[in-house]
């Protein structure tokens, strides 16, 4: 099942979700670069700009055309907005001699994000395995997950960084969206040939005017997916990748990284798929309120590891060895899939440019050398 | 059992982590409220004797007679927390400590003698036992409630030791040395400001000192790439934080070679 829609159709369909009460958000140009930012229109979106990305490099120019759609993974991610970087799990209030605990509200907020690609909506269901998947389920990650509403945007033109290819996770999407569509140039206009992933997504869609596409459209659209695939702007081999990893916990490229490696945990908070946090409380002054939050941290900061009276990665090269190591092979073990879906925003988010898409292959060249 | 008693101490400095605390308005009545405010010159004017519950100190240590002070600021208190720079660093004014302090006396005052001062500007935990060191120029109100509300509860309070990237990322703030170009000193500098200076397209000025981990060499490297030559990072690094062990020792590095 499919359907088109015209660009002021589209706009229609962002109505539609905020008349549901959705806080809609999209990819905005935010001072120098893109971000999810919440919308009341496909107006603010990032139309007619193109993101140049590179190893600490980032930086918008404009396109000869006006696509809304004409660019790549912007600086945030899904995890923002579905797992964000600071909530209250427990709140405590005295009661007497005691204190009476509760778990925090859960958010009411209903979230639709337009413009997710495949590399996030990949990142998610990572997301969905670790925070849902086991014993401890996240609660706060689950009601915002229930009330989320996704319309996904396949990527026809990959970034420099982009290596969802490599990953299996992109770049048209498969599914975990409600809706998906690509965005075509048609005779000096633009559609969006699109496809049902829930009834949820088609019941609101119902709701928006649109038509059905024909075999050539949708052929168009295949098409144009596919060329992306063979356009990405890096690769990495994953098989053996993990073993290789896991068998080389001694390897002297760990040393020459961190030489380069400032230790500041930017690659992990701008990853879509890390999810460590640490806890923080706070009181009110008279003590008659307490509150238990999480915080993203990251396996780059000391106190992370910090054990047995002492951090036990104290040196650069063991943390950026722990995230690598985690991210790309402990992970497999651990969830059953990669940690990566090939974004490319650690690569660019780096600010001395560190990408593991050349550091690997450079690793395996000196055992075999 | 009596209200914890509160004081607020002044050594050099230029009040700014004081007004910070009054600053904090609305909230300094709920502090008022917890604690008795024993010794604040900044606001008031009245003053009772110690002992203290927690000395707040501001400013650091520049001549022979408030190295005294400070020891009587100790014995009088159970708990000390050096506030600021200044406090936690010695300020920007151990900037002399680079120069010949004298000096700069004979230049500058016309009876040279009537001037007692150190040869050095130091940090407080140079002088005595530090319980918790707030940084910043000045330092973060909300730090500055959350210690007092720490303090208070007995529990530990959230001052984290990692950069101010992880700040930046949180904010959803992309990165000024990234997507513009600017030099920025988060990567080595202790969160806590809440990347401030990013969040306003500014590159972070290091006013919160050192960060746990620090690697000047690649910063450098990476400022040189930007077009930003060695002498402006060396001078980054000897502002409010100049004397901080860390940024002393890679600027002196980078001079040297
Ligand atoms: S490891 Fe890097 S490329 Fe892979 S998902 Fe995370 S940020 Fe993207
Ligand atoms: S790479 Fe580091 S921050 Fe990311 S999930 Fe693994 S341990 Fe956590
Ligand atoms: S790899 Fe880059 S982004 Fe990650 S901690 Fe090191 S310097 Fe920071
Ligand atoms: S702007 Fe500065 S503090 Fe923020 S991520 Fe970039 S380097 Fe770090």
């Amino acid at each position: 099942m499919s359907f088109v829609l015209k660009r002021s159709e589209l706009d229609q369909l962002v109505t539609v979700l905020r008349e549901d009460g959705y806080q809609v958000y999209g990819p905005v140009v935010v001072d120098r670069a893109i971000r999810y930012r919440r919308i009341d229109s496909i107006d603010e979106l990032a139309i007619g700009v193109r993101d140049v990305q590179g190893p600490g490099r980032y930086s918008l120019v404009e396109r000869a055309d006006d696509a809304i759609f004409g660019h790549t993974v912007g600086v945030t991610s899904l995890k923002d907005l579905f797992f964000p970087p600071r909530r209250a799990v427990w709140t405590a209030a005295r009661d007497g001699d005691s204190y009476r605990f509760e778990p925090a509200a859960p958010t009411g907020a209903r979230v639709a994000v337009i413009g997710a690609r495949s590399c996030e909506l990949a990142a998610m269901s990572i997301h969905d395995t670790v925070l849902l998947g086991g014993e401890y389920v996240d609660a706060d990650y689950e009601a915002r997950r229930k009330a989320g509403f996704i319309v996904s945007i396949d990527c026809t033109e990959p970034g420099e960084v982009c290596f969802c290819a490599s990953m299996g996770t992109g770049p048209g999407a498969d599914g975990g969206f409600d809706l998906a569509m690509t965005e075509l140039r048609v005779d000096g206009g633009w559609e969006y040939v699109g496809r049902y992933g829930t009834q949820r997504g088609e019941a609101i869609l119902e709701r928006v005017e649109h038509r059905v596409p024909d075999q050539i459209e949708i052929g168009q659209a295949r098409s144009a997916v596919s060329a992306a695939a063979g356009a990405m702007g890096r690769e990495l081999t994953v098989t053996g990748l993990p073993e290789f990893l896991a068998s080389h916990r001694q390897h002297p490229s760990w040393a020459d990284i961190a030489d380069r490696c400032l230790a500041c945990g930017n690659c992990t908070q701008a990853c879509p798929t890390c999810f460590c946090v640490s806890t923080i409380d706070t009181s009110s002054l008279d003590g008659a309120t307490m509150t238990h939050d999480v915080r993203w941290d990251s396996c780059f900061s000391l106190d992370f590891s910090f054990m047995g009276g002492r951090p036990q990665r104290a040196s650069i090269d063991a943390r950026y060895r722990q995230w690598l190591t985690h991210k790309l092979s402990g992970w497999v073990e651990q969830f059953g899939s990669s940690g990566c879906v090939g974004c490319g925003r650690c690569i660019t988010w780096c600010p001395v440019g560190i990408d593991f898409t050349a550091e690997i292959p450079r690793m395996m060249e000196r055992i075999d050398g | 059992m009596g209200k914890p008693s509160l004081a607020v101490w002044k050594f050099a400095s230029c009040d700014g982590c004081q007004l910070s605390l009054l600053d904090l308005e609305d909230r300094l009545l709920d502090i008022a409220e917890a604690v008795d405010i024993a010794h604040f010159p900044e606001a008031s004017t009245a003053h009772a004797d110690g002992p203290y519950t927690v000395s707040l100190v501001e400013g650091s240590i520049t001549t022979p007679r408030d190295a005294d002070r400070i020891r009587a600021v100790r014995h009088q208190s159970e708990l000390v927390v050096a506030i600021g720079a200044c406090a936690t660093a010695g300020g920007i004014q151990a900037l002399r400590n680079l120069a010949d302090s004298d000096e700069f006396v004979r230049t500058v005052y016309a009876t040279p003698t009537y001037i007692d001062s150190l040869a050095t500007s130091t940090p407080i935990s140079d002088h005595i036992e530090v319980d918790i060191e707030l940084r910043g120029c000045p330092v973060s109100k909300i730090q500055l409630l959350d210690v007092v509300g720490a303090l208070l509860a007995g529990r530990k309070p959230d001052l984290p030791t990692y950069p101010v990237c992880i700040e930046c990322k949180a904010r959803g703030v992309s990165c000024v040395m990234v997507a513009g170009g600017i030099a920025c000193l988060g990567p080595i500098t202790q969160a806590g400001c809440g990347a401030i200076c990013p969040a306003y397209d500014r590159g972070c000025y290091g006013c919160f000192g050192p960060a746990e981990t620090v690697n000047v060499a690649s910063l450098a490297w990476q400022w040189r790439e930007l077009g930003i030559e060695d002498e402006a990072l060396v001078r980054s690094l000897r502002t409010f934080n100049t004397a901080a062990p860390a940024f002393a020792a890679a600027s002196a590095a980078i001079e040297d070679r």
